[in-house]
């Protein structure tokens, strides 16, 4: 446990400094702290969605932070950073998706992947408890267990009108709780 | 090719067009809002005069009133757009119940002063001048915002743009305050503030599409 800790501020300041290097125009820090930070990305977003989607989203993130490296501030926290730019593309991909109504909650779930499979679950589990149940019993039966809208109007007792308003209710409220988490909380999720 | 494969070749892409840069520092904005500002009273100066009675017009509070409350919400809302142009960076409760304290400070006795005076003081027909001015004298500070906003890298594109049309407004109001004659309170509230929340609506929906990353 106390292992763990150290590893982990050891991995924070050296990635500050490496970033702080990469802003004076060093190349090696640079290469180090995005090789050494993609998998943690790549983490990041398996815990929330499926990992194919997961890699995409890790480089994307790599391209923002490349994009925004002047924004890094070194009095304040590296990972606070660069959790933040992660949990805006992650928000910014599932508006995306809702706006091609095609939202993917993470039902694959990969055999190499358990763990993050796991977590990925926890966290929606999270967020549907915090919808009011009869959104989230219609978001559990069509997006995760991957029924039919009118097979999930015969199990919920649900209209089939009333089931695709209350998914896309509580995708929209899903997506602003999302938004909403501070950046200590996005930073806890990704490290839990 | 893998997914590994073209992350790598991802990471040799970047590391190729490393170059240094400055980090974004925070007296920058301050300073160049500073200018902004000045500029926008010089605009207003230029373009109207400055009220005759200027310096002896503060021993009315209602001078003070209307001019040291626009620019101190503008200067908490100036913050607020910085902080929330950095990734990491949150607005905490007492940022938004310093900015409701301010805008109390400002509608209150614009209120008290509309009941009292059945709402005398908005029934102007120069209402649309000074609406018209205090737009125009927003325009450099909004500017300089979004400049900002889109070099930065906002979380909440909309939230940020929306402050940052609401400083821009309370800039403009201190500006077309050094040259405005009113002092009805009411008059001041309500055209003071239209401005601003029109500026808000705009610059939010700027906000999402210029800022996008």
């Amino acid at each position: 446990m106390q292992r763990n800790q150290d590893m982990r501020i050891d991995q924070k300041s050296r990635w500050s400094g490496w970033m702080l290097a990469a802003q004076q125009g060093d190349s090696t820090a640079y290469r180090a702290l995005l090789v050494e930070m993609q998998p943690w990305l790549a983490r990041f977003f398996a815990r929330r969605l499926a990992w194919s989607v997961a890699d995409d989203l890790a480089q994307e993130t790599l391209l923002a932070v490349h994009a925004k490296r002047h924004t890094y501030d070194p009095t304040l926290s590296f990972m606070s950073w660069v959790a933040a730019i992660a949990h805006y593309k992650w928000v910014d991909w599932v508006r995306k998706q809702k706006i091609r109504g095609e939202i993917e909650l993470p039902e694959i779930i990969p055999v190499e992947a358990q763990d993050s499979a796991v977590h990925a679950r926890l966290n929606i589990d999270r967020l549907l408890a915090a919808l009011p149940p009869r959104q989230a019993e219609a978001i559990r039966l069509v997006k995760l267990e991957g029924r039919s809208v009118d097979e999930a109007s015969v199990a919920s007792g649900q209209s089939v009108s009333l089931i695709k308003v209350n998914i896309h209710r509580g995708m929209q409220r899903m997506a602003k709780i999302m938004e909403a988490a501070t950046p200590q909380e996005i930073l806890e999720s990704s490290e839990s | 090719m893998s997914s590994n494969q073209k992350t790598d070749m991802l990471i040799d892409t970047l590391v190729s067009q490393l170059t240094p840069v400055s980090p974004q520092r925070s007296a920058h904005f301050w300073g160049l809002l500073l200018l902004a500002v000045g500029l926008a009273v010089a605009l207003i100066l230029a373009f109207t005069t400055i009220r005759p009675d200027f310096l002896t017009s503060f021993r009315q509070w209602v001078m003070g009133w209307k001019t040291v409350a626009p620019l101190a919400l503008g200067l908490v809302l100036s913050f607020l757009v910085l902080q929330s142009s950095q990734p990491g960076l949150r607005l905490r409760p007492w940022h938004w119940m310093t900015i409701v304290l301010l805008l109390a400070i400002f509608w209150i006795p614009g209120l008290v002063d509309y009941v009292r005076t059945e709402g005398e003081g908005v029934q102007t027909l120069n209402a649309a001048y000074c609406l018209k001015f205090v737009t125009i004298a927003s325009l450099l500070p909004l500017g300089l915002y979004l400049f900002w906003l889109r070099r930065a890298a906002p979380t909440h594109p909309m939230r940020a743009g929306a402050l940052a049309g609401l400083a821009a407004g309370a800039f403009g109001a201190f500006a077309y305050a050094t040259h405005c004659p009113y002092v009805a309170m009411d008059y001041i509230s309500l055209y003071y503030s239209l401005p601003a929340a029109g500026l808000a609506m705009v610059s939010a929906l700027a906000a999402k599409y210029i800022c996008r990353w």
